[in-house]
């Protein structure tokens, strides 16, 4: 069934991407509604920065609007945007020189957890959980945190992640089960083992 | 969370989202980008592409404004020979109709629909507005005579509110789309030498009549105008603005069904019987501000509606909070143990001045699931609609 979903996700970015070649707007709009939060999701963990999270998606969907005729129809899009912001996203916490800070995803400003006020209570709990997580998260190795955010928001394999990362697959493998102990081990009071 | 498989889930939902700020921000300079991309193809296979584009008529006229925009307004002036057709007659056309159904399609912001009837005085009678993306999220809205309701979709609640001012407020929402109120300006602008039209009017072939309107003291802005040409009115306008050389279409509106009876069902909400309903028409809302001043009154609401929720007494805590019932807020908050208010802290203005909402940090020890703790909450707090002496929390929380 996922395989399914994967596939028919694959077979609309395709037509998505067929669309935007020949300058469809709304093809754009709907590229950047399917994969906004993913992207964010990659570009918050891995950069630890909200405000250049969001930065590296505008980036990226300028770079992808500006190189739209040389996209292939036939290409996988969604590992194409992940690649990118992964890359912009890498790229601004080296300029940072701040691998091991959080700085501004608690106190967004333009950017805002999700808080489905049907629920309040819900909504404000579950966002301070979501806020432990990001920290424990930026508080990993960025090696670390890349990992896991490219293969659980970018959904890519750990072979395409060893390639990106140009490490072998067992390196990546390892940085994917360490920091998903550390993550466990962080979160404390919140994980029951 | 007791395996790595739940973690992993977790991480994969982290929640997050970006205001409608951020996507257009983001979606305005991409397809600024998209355009740039288009037009560099252009001048490489002018032929094929060219071909594309005038296949649509309204495509047409962009490419003609893009020509224009290269070579300057000599061209423009020829492109548009003005002939018969005189501004006045649109305006004559529009004392007929009484009722329009609007389409608005602001770019990347979805489309927003609006049906309105009027008196015989041309006054605004009722209306109904449904809007995919707004600051609220996604709402529709039905308003007649001073009573207002609004379903906040994304939200998940119905208020109703009844205000001396809702009418004005509405109208002059409406005015940004309404053909008269458009039209009028127009041709107030026009006889000031403020705007200049270029009219095109093949009407005698049978096409539409096209305005094409530039603004002196905004060259950067464009307006075209299609206008039908045997009943005058205006069928659709089209919002453009200079954006590195090139016309970006901001906003897109279609003037549909004039004069058609609109269905009486149109002006009533379908709203689930699930839905919580805020009734502002028949209930206090908040505390009073008297003589305090905005930081005053949302620090004293923020301290109040967790010392209600502390005594357990939802009634009141939902009265401060937009006036939700005291079952739903026993519902939601009644899992929750409230202890003891830790600090309220200083009252600062929402980053995003159009929500009028002021935020107070607060910190409050509670327990829940057996475990005690220190959370932190940040409410929004503003003065209500229709009751604006008293201050309540709507939203943050």
């Amino acid at each position: 069934m996922a395989n399914s979903s994967r596939m028919d996700a694959v077979g609309e970015d395709r037509e998505l991407v067929e669309r935007l070649r020949q300058g469809d707007r709304d093809a754009l709009r709907l590229i950047y509604e399917k994969h906004k939060h993913d992207l964010l999701r990659i570009g918050s963990c891995m950069a630890a920065n909200w405000t250049d999270a969001e930065d590296c998606l505008h980036d990226v969907f300028v770079s992808l609007a500006a190189n739209s005729a040389r996209i292939r129809p036939d290409g996988n899009l969604k590992g194409y945007l992940v690649t990118a912001m992964a890359n912009r996203s890498r790229d601004r916490l080296r300029a940072r020189k701040r691998s091991h800070q959080i700085d501004d995803v608690a106190g967004r400003t333009d950017c805002e957890l999700v808080a489905p006020a049907i629920d309040p209570a819900a909504a404000v709990f579950a966002a301070e959980a979501d806020d432990r997580l990001y920290r424990a998260i930026a508080s990993l190795p960025a090696e670390q945190r890349t990992v896991i955010t490219l293969r659980l928001h970018g959904e890519l394999t750990f072979e395409e992640i060893a390639q990106l990362e140009n490490v072998s697959n067992n390196t990546i493998r390892s940085r994917y089960r360490y920091g998903l102990d550390k993550l466990r081990s962080s979160l404390g009071a919140g994980v029951e083992r | 969370m007791n395996s790595a498989d739940e973690l992993e889930d977790r991480i994969r939902h982290l929640r997050v989202t970006t205001t409608d700020a951020v996507d257009q921000r983001i979606l305005a300079d991409a397809s600024a980008a998209l355009l740039k991309a288009q037009s560099t193809m252009l001048g490489a296979q002018p032929s094929s592409v060219w071909r594309t584009i005038m296949r649509n008529k309204w495509a047409r006229l962009a490419a003609v404004l893009l020509i224009a925009a290269t070579v300057g307004t000599v061209t423009f002036h020829r492109q548009f020979a003005t002939v018969a057709y005189a501004l006045e007659q649109t305006l004559e056309a529009n004392l007929g109709f009484r009722s329009i159904h609007i389409r608005v399609e602001p770019a990347g912001r979805g489309v927003h629909e609006t049906w309105a009837e009027f008196g015989e005085d041309g006054k605004l009678l009722r209306l109904r507005m449904n809007s995919p993306k707004t600051e609220d999220g996604e709402k529709e809205a039905v308003w007649q005579g001073d009573k207002a309701e609004v379903w906040f979709k994304t939200k998940g609640h119905l208020l109703v509110i009844r205000d001396k001012t809702t009418a004005e407020r509405v109208t002059k929402e409406l005015a940004s789309f309404d053909p008269k109120v458009i039209v009028e300006q127009l041709h107030e602008a026009q006889s000031k030498g403020k705007v200049k039209i270029e009219t095109q009017d093949p009407s005698a072939k049978g096409g539409p009549i096209t305005l094409v309107v530039s603004f002196s003291d905004s060259p950067d802005q464009r307006e075209i105008y299609q206008i039908d040409p045997q009943s005058k009115l205006v069928e659709q306008l089209k919002r453009y603005r200079l954006v590195n050389g090139k016309y970006e279409l901001l906003e897109h509106v279609e003037f549909l069904e004039y004069n058609q009876a609109i269905p009486p069902a149109t002006f009533v909400l379908n709203v689930p019987a699930d839905v919580t309903r805020i009734d502002w028409t028949t209930q206090e809302v908040g505390l009073p501000k008297g003589d305090l001043t905005d930081d005053q009154i949302a620090v004293k609401v923020a301290r109040e509606f967790f010392e209600a929720l502390i005594a357990k007494d939802y009634r009141r805590a939902g009265s401060i909070f937009s006036g939700i019932p005291a079952s739903k807020m026993e519902e939601v908050f009644g899992k929750v143990e409230f202890l003891r208010i830790v600090s309220v802290g200083n009252p600062t203005p929402h980053p995003d001045a159009r929500t009028r909402f002021v935020q107070v940090p607060c910190e409050v020890e509670l327990r829940m699931d057996g475990k005690t703790r220190v959370e932190k909450f940040t409410p929004y707090i503003r003065a209500v609609e229709g009751q604006p002496d008293r201050w309540s929390i709507d939203g943050g929380i």
